[in-house]
């Protein structure tokens, strides 16, 4: 395929350039085009494909209804090669000139067009500090060209991916903490509400040759060797319930009085019923049934109970803790949120990210902030936090504050969503990356497309056209949006001797 | 009201086309021969294997710029080689010849006669122009008026790519084809203007030294039956009537005695799905001296080519050259506006325009119109 | 009904001072009476019974007689090693005593087919089994919870206790987040009692499948921090455990061997006579008469340096007032003029810690294991045995030479030299 002709350009614009196709070239939506001209070469994205025909349509018409009323014995098109075709419209997305630049110019008219090759991407380098997305995709082909975003970066300017279910929006998370894992270079802190990612019943991000150490898993029903997830009651406090569940002011004011009271314990009390004055009876009744909705949490033979697990009044004192001391390591730190309901998993998520932010915060005003590494959060179906009617009922909450503000310390947010169109404008032009995947709703497309860091306008089909596995990557850190190919998780760590590393048990010394 | 005399008319129509008369075959007695109508004078044409290649010719003109006195044309020939469906690349020769042609209206001999200068596109297509010297043409050519009134130079200006279309048809004989090659003209062989039977001579020269059959094969035809029935649409009725196969050709219609017209004439069905039949022309020389079989083998060639589904029954050769030969809308604008440009340049618009201008009411009132 | 007590991290041996090193034995002692008291059927030490793999014999000889009086009174002891009283190269006092029959570690079992097999060691009257891992420095020992072969424990019947020493993840205190942990997951299951040592705090844990994990806590202390905690009121004790096939009651049984006093203050924005001045005072006003004594100074002065302060003389002073014995903690104290030291921390522990972190990249060197988390870890093991005393009757040389050796364990370097 490599240097052959697919096409040659016949008119246009700049935004819409007609190729006609080759005869059995097979130009695809999504292709890569390459228009070389002497100083360089112009690459183009074929965004829409249209028949073209030398024979008027409404001679088409009656052929056809010849041919199917069985009227065409014995006729055909004649050198149909040339009669009838493919227009490809494509978009120039980038020129090349020794670097990449956004393309100004038309290609030479009347040129020819080839498929792209490994060779015209050169300027993709690995960074120095590599998330591995995939491979470069033209249409359906996969070019051997590996795709990086730079962690650095992108993680603290926010990550958004956009897909409906099962487009693999799991598989690239996956593969990209794959290529995270032992770096040290940045810490991710995943909330796993279906426990996908760790693999305990199949291949996960634990059979990394460098899991150990560098992963972290914490699950209510935590496998050997894997920490248990238990919170500690007194390492919640009021502020990490903003924006998950509202207080009424006179709850408010009733958490204060037990916080002055009782300090870290203020909520164990609040479970128990201590009385404190100042607090109305019905106030503390309303409290209590808050928390045993929201945290599974109340009293039983006067014993806190918590039914999910999570939460106790005896364990998990330094869990919050050793999960930022990790993240703060660059280790990955994976949470089975799949067994706690919902509003358990985000404040879990917001006393980590809170004790992040406000750290990060710290070091930035004491001016250590370059030495440490960037840390994100995966959360998933990001409208729980990041939609417009819950920012506006329940107020901001502490992702919203990371989405906004997270940039100038180095804290970041890799939202997974289905829906797109409820992510208010301003938090999703803050995420400067999008590795969008298919989808087939067409508000949800022209919310993506909005909000791109390139010109998506005329992507639309091509999203809704995205197979499983296949994305667009657009970010202000790539110079185009690039198609790619996600592996598949399975095949990927392949190749990465997955599992390997384990110490031979026979060099264990044991001393009894 | 309007309904009522949409009848009248139809139904005074059908009585006057009278199929159950067909007639003979009327063509000018004194220039040609003609034959009664008989069925035995229909032929299948069997499919056999060939390998004579087919060249298609054919050329298309367009007027830039006019005046009752000037007239500049953009002119195009054409040509293809077919071996049955398949095209084969042609090397020896451009595939296409372009030209400028300017007739304009010069007075001499106390005639008005309109003399046509030739601008080749190339210089690589000097040779392959007619002369200009055989397009000087008199006005009142009578071959060339309308009706009473002075030919009209438009129409003059055209026979230049009649001529070029004779002249590349012979280098496409010479340089192209081989012994039992055919080549086919669109239209018809009669030659109409003075000094086209010189080319059409030099044509048939050619191809009678290379043994390459010359042909021409028509669109359309105006010949009649006595009983004023259209000759084409009399034939096939004949043919229906008569059940003939799916594959015929008819003839002899008529032997001509022309020097203009040196043809013998076939009328061709070429294909079982075909709507219409055309009139077929092989140089006259040539046809007496070909076999039955011979010529069963140039009609099948024909045949085999004509199955494209987009017409079917006329050769596929010349619906390609058809629409490479024609000068399309688009391009004409972008000549015209060069034209235009280049006439503005030298400061003549004013005088180009009165005369121009002389001959467009009609273009003016279209415009009104809208 | 049976019975058995649960003891960790007695650090008989712990500090330089003999009153302090007496305290300790003195909780030793009156703990193991009143087990004697309540006829338990066994003990179980889960680990740092000595401060250190040899201690002071002394100390040491004081500690194995009460040892016997429990054995004498039919009392089995089961122990496993910890953190201080292991050594991976000289033989542990623990051995010595095992030898002697004092007690047994419960950690029999060897690596087959790449899986740690352990032995119970079942209790003869009460049919309980016991079964342990032992605690080693750095949380080395995490290997043996990796490869340990936890189904075949797990499938055995019977009222069963684990015996470990080290820290689990889920139960660490928030002041030791950073510490080394082993998850609960790495335990093996439904045991009826997992005896834990490691952590001075003590802790009473319940995680699904693990339905008794406790933490007995230090019995009285082992440095500067226990002893703060201890002054603020922190009870210090051992758990007597009743059962028959499972688990009956647990109490938790205080072992008081003394009453503390504590001044805290800050010094921040004073100058040092001024410092000086505040200490004299709450001096004078304290109560020492019979009391472990500890002041602790923090906070950046606005003048004057530490040495400008008569630590000594407000020492004497409490001392004289009656004062069983005076801890003072300076270590957070600094002063803006002399900003020598900017090295803060809770104790000398935490200063000596963050010292090396703070200065371990300037030293280039090749070797990973010295860099980093582990160069600062071996460098505070290689300090630790260099602060070790001479013995009495210990000749200089053999001293010296006792030193070296040691040094160079630690530093894995003896096979080399050798």
């Amino acid at each position: 395929m490599a240097m052959e002709v697919c096409g040659q350009i016949i008119a246009g614009l700049v935004g819409k350039i007609l190729i006609r196709e080759k005869s059995g070239q097979r130009i695809e939506l999504g292709d890569l085009l390459v228009a070389e001209d002497k100083e360089g070469y112009l690459i183009l994205q074929v965004f829409d494909l249209i028949y073209g025909s030398q024979i008027t349509q409404l001679a088409r018409e009656l052929i056809a209804g010849m041919k199917l009323e069985g009227m065409g014995a014995g006729l055909e098109f004649l050198e149909p090669q040339l009669r009838n075709y493919i227009i490809a419209e494509a978009k120039a997305v980038l020129r090349v000139t020794g670097k990449p630049n956004v393309p100004k110019i038309l290609p030479e008219f009347f040129s020819t067009v080839r498929h792209i090759t490994s060779k015209d991407l050169e300027f993709l380098v690995k960074p120095s500090n590599p998330i591995y997305l995939g491979k470069v995709r033209s249409g359906t082909k996969i070019i051997d060209v590996d795709v990086y975003l730079d962690g650095s970066e992108a993680l603290s300017h926010h990550i958004l991916i956009p897909s409906t279910t099962g487009r693999g929006k799991s598989n690239l998370v996956k593969v990209m903490l794959w290529s995270i894992i032992g770096q040290k270079k940045f810490g991710i802190l995943v909330l796993d509400p279906h426990d996908e990612y760790y693999g305990r019943n199949a291949k996960g991000l634990k059979d990394h040759p460098k899991a150990r150490g560098n992963l972290l898993y914490y699950s209510t029903d935590a496998p050997t060797g894997t920490n248990t997830l238990v919170v500690n009651l007194s390492c919640i406090k009021p502020q990490h319930f903003d924006g998950i569940i509202s207080f009424s002011e006179a709850q408010h004011r009733a958490i204060r009085l037990y916080q002055d009271a009782f300090e870290g314990r203020w909520m164990e009390n609040i479970v128990r019923g201590t009385q404190v004055n100042g607090v109305d009876p019905r106030t503390l009744t309303v409290l209590q049934k808050i928390i045993q909705t929201a945290l599974s949490v109340y009293i039983r033979n006067g014993e806190l109970v918590c039914t999910n697990r999570v939460f106790s009044d005896t364990a998990g004192e330094s869990t919050i803790s050793e999960i930022v001391q990790a993240l703060q390591d660059g280790k990955v730190v994976v949470i089975d949120t799949s067994k706690i309901g919902d509003e358990a998993e985000l404040l879990i998520g917001s006393i980590i990210a809170g004790e992040i932010f406000y750290r990060y915060q710290e070091y930035k005003s004491k001016g250590e902030l370059e030495n440490k590494p960037p840390v994100s959060v995966i959360i998933e179906e990001a409208p729980r936090v990041l939609g417009s009617e819950r920012l506006a009922a329940a107020g901001g909450n502490i992702y919203s504050k990371i989405a906004r503000e997270g940039r100038k310390f180095k804290v970041g947010l890799v939202g997974i969503t289905q829906l797109t169109s409820v992510i208010p404008k301003d938090i999703l032009t803050n995420m400067n990356t999008k590795i969008i995947l298919g989808n087939e709703m067409a508000p949800e497309r022209h919310a993506i497309i909005d909000s791109a860091a390139q010109d998506l306008a005329e992507d639309d089909r091509n999203i809704a056209s995205l197979d499983k596995g296949e994305a667009i990557v657009s970010s202000i850190f790539t110079k185009f949006a690039v198609p790619i190919q996600i592996p598949l998780f399975e095949e990927f760590i392949k190749s990465y001797g997955a599992g390997q590393a384990k110490a031979s048990p026979e060099k264990v010394e044991y001393v009894g | 009201m309007i309904g009522e005399v949409v009848k009248k008319v139809v139904k005074n129509l059908d009585g006057m086309i009278g199929e159950s008369e067909l007639g003979e075959p009327f063509l000018s007695s004194h220039n040609y021969r003609t034959h009664s109508f008989n069925v035995e004078y229909f032929k299948p044409i069997c499919l056999v294997k060939s390998d004579r290649k087919l060249a298609f010719v054919d050329g298309g003109n367009c007027e830039l710029l006019s005046a009752p006195n000037f007239s500049i044309q953009l002119n195009r020939i054409y040509f293809n080689i077919f071996e049955g469906k398949m095209r084969v690349q042609n090397s020896n020769i451009p595939q296409a010849i372009e030209f400028f042609s300017a007739t304009f209206a010069v007075f001499k001999n106390n005639e008005i006669f309109f003399d046509t200068s030739v601008f080749p596109v190339d210089d690589e297509f000097s040779s392959l122009v007619p002369d200009e010297s055989d397009l000087s043409f008199r006005s009142t050519d009578r071959r060339l008026m309308v009706g009473s009134s002075r030919a009209d130079i438009s129409r003059v200006a055209s026979i230049a790519r009649r001529f070029a279309e004779w002249k590349f048809s012979r280098h496409i004989v010479e340089n192209e084809l081989g012994k039992g090659d055919v080549l086919v003209m669109d239209g018809t062989l009669r030659t109409a203007f003075v000094n086209e039977a010189d080319y059409a001579r030099e044509a048939y020269r050619a191809a009678k030294k290379k043994s390459v059959i010359y042909s021409g094969l028509s669109k359309t035809s105006k010949l009649f039956t006595t009983t004023g029935l259209s000759l084409l649409g009399a034939v096939r009725k004949f043919a229906e009537d008569s059940k003939v196969g799916p594959l015929w050709y008819y003839y002899p219609i008529a032997d001509s005695l022309s020097p203009e017209h040196e043809a013998t004439f076939f009328i061709v069905k070429l294909h079982e799905q075909a709507q219409r039949v055309f009139r077929y022309e092989i140089y006259g020389e040539q046809a007496k001296s070909l076999t039955p079989e011979e010529i069963n083998e140039v009609l099948c060639q024909l045949c085999i080519n004509s199955c494209d589904v987009s017409f079917p029954g006329y050769p596929y050769g010349l619906i390609d050259a058809d629409v490479n030969a024609r000068v399309r809308y688009d391009e004409l604008e972008t000549y015209r506006v060069m034209f235009l440009s280049e006439v503005s340049k030298l400061g003549s618009w004013p005088k180009f325009s009165r005369h121009m201008q002389s001959g467009d009411a009609h273009s003016i009132l279209n415009m009104v119109r809208g | 009904m049976y019975k058995f007590a649960h003891f960790s991290d007695v650090h008989i041996g712990a500090f330089r001072h003999t009153v302090l090193q007496n305290l300790v034995l003195q909780a030793f002692k009156r703990a193991l009476d009143i087990c004697i008291e309540r006829r338990v059927d066994f003990i179980i030490f889960s680990g740092d019974l000595f401060d250190s793999n040899f201690p002071d014999m002394g100390i040491a000889n004081e500690a194995v007689k009460k040892l016997k009086d429990a054995r004498d009174n039919g009392i089995d002891i089961y122990v496993v090693y910890g953190s201080h009283d292991f050594s991976p190269t000289q033989t542990s006092i623990v051995d010595i005593l095992e030898s002697a029959g004092l007690f047994a570690k419960v950690t029999k079992g060897k690596v087959v087919e790449g899986k740690l097999k352990l032995d119970f060691h079942i209790n003869k009257r009460t049919g309980a089994r016991i079964v342990g891992i032992h605690g080693r420095k750095s949380g080395i020992e995490r290997e043996y919870f990796e490869i340990l072969d936890r189904e075949s424990l797990e499938k055995e019947p019977g009222f069963k206790i684990f015996v470990f020493h080290g820290a689990v993840t889920e139960y660490k205190p928030a002041t030791l987040a950073a510490a080394e942990s082993i998850p609960v997951s790495n335990l093996p299951r439904e045991f009826d009692y997992y005896a834990a040592g490691h952590i001075h705090e003590r802790s009473e844990g319940k995680l699904p499948g693990y339905e008794h994990i406790l933490y007995s806590g230090i019995l009285f202390a082992s440095d500067y921090r226990d002893l703060e905690q201890n002054a603020l009121g922190e009870e210090r004790g051992f758990f007597i455990v009743s059962f028959d096939d499972k688990i009956i009651d647990v109490e938790f049984v205080k072992v008081p061997v003394c009453e503390y006093a504590f001044i805290q203050y800050d010094a921040t924005g004073k100058n040092a006579s001024k410092v000086q001045e505040d200490l004299f005072e709450a001096a004078k006003k304290l109560d020492a008469d019979g009391k472990l004594v500890l002041l602790k100074v923090k906070g950046e002065m606005s003048g004057g340096k530490t040495s400008d302060i008569g630590f000594s003389a407000i020492r004497r002073l409490i001392e004289d007032k009656g004062a069983l014995h005076v801890t003072v903690n300076h270590f957070g104290l600094t002063s803006k003029a002399y900003a020598d030291i900017k090295i803060v921390g809770k104790d000398i522990h935490e200063v000596e810690v963050r010292l090396f972190e703070e200065n371990i990249d300037v030293v280039k060197v090749s070797q990973p294991k010295l860099k980093g988390k582990s160069g600062v870890q071996l460098s505070m093991e290689l300090l630790k045995v260099l602060r070790q005393e001479q013995k009495v009757n210990e000749l200089k040389k053999e001293y010296e030479a006792r030193v070296v050796t040691s040094g160079l364990e630690t530093m894995q370097l003896k096979e080399a030299i050798e």
